[in-house]
């Protein structure tokens, strides 16, 4: 990636409408963005070289839930920026205490706006910012 | 790894229909972003995304109903 690339986004939803839908939106937006129907086609694009700044996981996926599959790529690159998308927010919330620094839900469904909000907030801090290239060590 | 507690049948058919209406939502929205404004379309897609909108409002209504 260069240093003028937008950041690059992955979208892991094993839904293919609410992947291309977010793919759309992301690209219409400003940002790069590469798609997984999966943890484990996630897990073999990052092991193929694919260095993304986000993460959007849907958290209920079958062959491996998004927070698991998240926990496993934190274990390598820890800093990591990740939206959960999920249409149980509240019984996950529930269930979970914290949310660390650098994560964020969206709970569906959710608008164009909405999605292209929690990105940038992750991603700058701003929900009004235009896609920026991440600075140097901000992702890994 | 957390645990969450284990979806109800209710609680199912939402997120389901939460999906359903994500695609909706989102699509109409794309496709009224990319209508020009003379063109006619545009209207009947308004009301496509007003009623997915008003969907989602009734959704949260129902999730708040069966926790």
């Amino acid at each position: 990636m260069s240093k003028t690339d937008p950041p690059l986004v992955l979208v892991v939803d094993d839904e293919a409408p609410i992947r291309q839908m977010e793919m759309r939106i992301l690209q219409e937006g400003g940002y790069r963005a590469m798609e997984a129907a999966g943890g484990l086609e996630a897990f073999a694009m990052l092991e193929d070289g694919v260095v993304p700044d986000l993460i959007i996981a849907d958290l209920d996926m079958p062959e491996i839930s998004g927070e698991e599959m998240v926990g496993r790529i934190h274990a390598a690159r820890p800093n990591l920026k990740v939206l959960y998308v999920t249409g149980n927010v509240d019984r996950l919330l529930n269930a979970r205490s914290l949310i660390w620094e650098g994560e964020a839900f969206l709970d569906k469904p959710f608008t164009v706006k909405g999605l292209l909000e929690a990105v940038a907030l992750l991603m700058t801090g701003g929900i009004n910012a235009a896609p920026q290239p991440p600075r140097a060590g901000q992702s890994r | 790894m957390m645990s969450e507690p284990e979806p109800t049948k209710e609680s199912d058919v939402i997120h389901r229909l939460k999906n359903h209406l994500c695609i909706i939502v989102g699509f109409s929205e794309l496709l009224v972003a990319d209508c020009p404004a003379d063109d006619r379309r545009r209207a009947d897609l308004m009301e496509i995304q007003k009623a997915a909108r008003d969907a989602m409002a009734m959704m949260g209504e129902l999730a708040a109903r069966i926790r």
